[in-house]
């Protein structure tokens, strides 16, 4: 049995309208900024970190409870300190990913059914949860080489390290916040700030601090964040909700 | 396939149906990265039986179902229930960032059509599965999937006309010319 033809192909039935129409609820997604972010925690969760002494557990791992999480970022806070050394010294490679490591989560449950259509086959009882590194793209990172391509890659490599980082911890304390404890955001938004006080993800952080302080009541404080936020931002994607949260909580 | 691939191809196919599945916009980011963590987990045993935007579907679906449950805490879902009957793939995008005026206009319309037509009309019309792959996606013989699809794109042009008929006559009444 063939398919009919779709609405929207060259010689299909469809109207202008229609086609216009159909394609504005394809065009439909996120951001450029939000994939890369998202990108970005999923990638710090599925992809080990580095291995060796002081290497630091995964983020989305330790978010899970407000104590553990602001214990990661407290490591993480550490961990990008070292990797900035690393890179402000550029005397040394920084250290590869490797994929021998253990995966950065926690071995995972069986999927729920609804996860395994046919075309996949049931996990063994016990077994790993997933070849991660194998099945992931790691960008290894080489020695510096005394020319400018080699340190535009290290740049480059750096700050995608960077923002992965940024967004794993701000998605940690958007978990904490949504596990109800808005001061735990807070602690955690507080070292998110300190650590990239000119990071790529300044408007999320800013948006989820103003949602925590009127989740812990600060309501005054979060009023006050919140004009300078539109003011500073009026075009974000966030402002509808930080304006709705100032105004109807 | 990398999951890196599979993100940069499939990430906006998997957010317009978690958007599509109830999730509501600012548990976007979070939502989605729970699909992609459950791909990357079972991405070494999926055997390509189906195609790759029919298990996303499925697994998108889990999660919204999850998230659901997550939000209205004890709301009992049915198990029992047809998928058909727990999908509806209607995005309320009202007050969303990313709605245009035409994007409002399309899930308005859809809006006005049953929902097993409109599920089928965006799988097909809109995420352009192919008739095989919303049959898998929504559990339903392929021909039901081709007269749902005859159904729902009458039904489309008919909520369109109307909703023409009403903004020519709205433009009458005010003494402009339609």
């Amino acid at each position: 049995m063939n398919d009919p033809r779709r609405w929207t192909d060259e010689r299909g039935e469809a109207t202008a309208l229609e086609r216009e129409l159909v394609g504005a609820g394809r065009d439909a997604g996120p951001s450029r900024e939000q994939k890369r972010a998202m990108w970005g925690a999923i990638a710090s969760q599925a992809i080990p970190p580095a291995t060796g002494p002081g290497a630091a557990p995964a983020v989305g791992a330790a978010a899970s409870t407000g104590l553990t999480a602001i214990k990661g970022a407290a490591i993480l806070v550490l961990l990008g300190a070292g990797l900035v050394a690393s890179y402000r010294t550029m005397r040394g490679p920084i250290p590869p990913r490797t994929q021998s490591s253990a995966p950065a989560t926690a071995p995972a449950a069986p999927p729920p059914p609804d996860e395994q259509p046919p075309g996949v086959s049931p996990p063994p009882v016990g077994a790993p949860a997933a070849e991660g590194p194998r099945s992931l793209k790691v960008a290894a990172h080489s020695a510096p080489r005394p020319n400018a391509l080699a340190a535009a890659t290290l740049v480059e490599n750096t700050r995608a390290s960077q923002l992965r980082e940024e967004s794993a911890m701000i998605l940690g304390a958007r978990r904490v916040l949504r596990a109800r404890d808005p001061a735990g955001a807070l602690t955690l938004l507080d070292a998110a700030r300190t650590r990239f006080a000119d990071g790529g993800l300044v408007q999320e952080r800013e948006a989820l601090t103003i949602e925590a302080l009127v989740r812990s009541g600060q309501r005054a404080l979060a009023t006050k964040r919140a004009e300078a936020f539109l003011r500073d931002y009026p075009k974000s994607p966030h402002g509808a909700d930080v304006r709705s949260l100032v105004l109807d909580p | 396939m990398t999951l890196e691939q599979i993100y940069d191809q499939e990430a906006d196919f998997v957010w317009r149906m978690l958007r599509r599945l109830g999730v509501p916009e600012r548990d976007l980011p979070d939502t989605l990265q729970e699909v992609f963590l459950a791909v990357h987990r079972n991405l070494s045993r999926f055997e390509w039986r189906c195609s790759l935007t029919t298990w996303l579907f499925t697994v998108c679906r889990s999660i919204a179902r999850d998230h659901r449950r997550h939000v209205h805490h004890q709301r009992e879902v049915q198990e029992d229930e047809s998928i058909d009957a727990q999908v509806d793939l209607r995005a309320d995008v009202h007050g969303a960032a990313e709605a245009g005026e035409r994007l409002l206009l399309l899930e308005s319309i859809l809006g006005e059509l049953a929902p097993e037509q409109r599920n089928v009309f965006v799988l097909f019309e809109i995420e352009r599965m192919t008739g095989e792959e919303a049959s898998q996606a929504l559990a339903i013989p392929l021909g039901t999937v081709y007269s749902r699809l005859a159904l729902a794109r009458k039904a489309f042009r008919q909520a369109l006309a109307r909703r023409e008929m009403r903004e020519a006559s709205r433009a009458l009444r005010a003494g402009g010319t339609p």
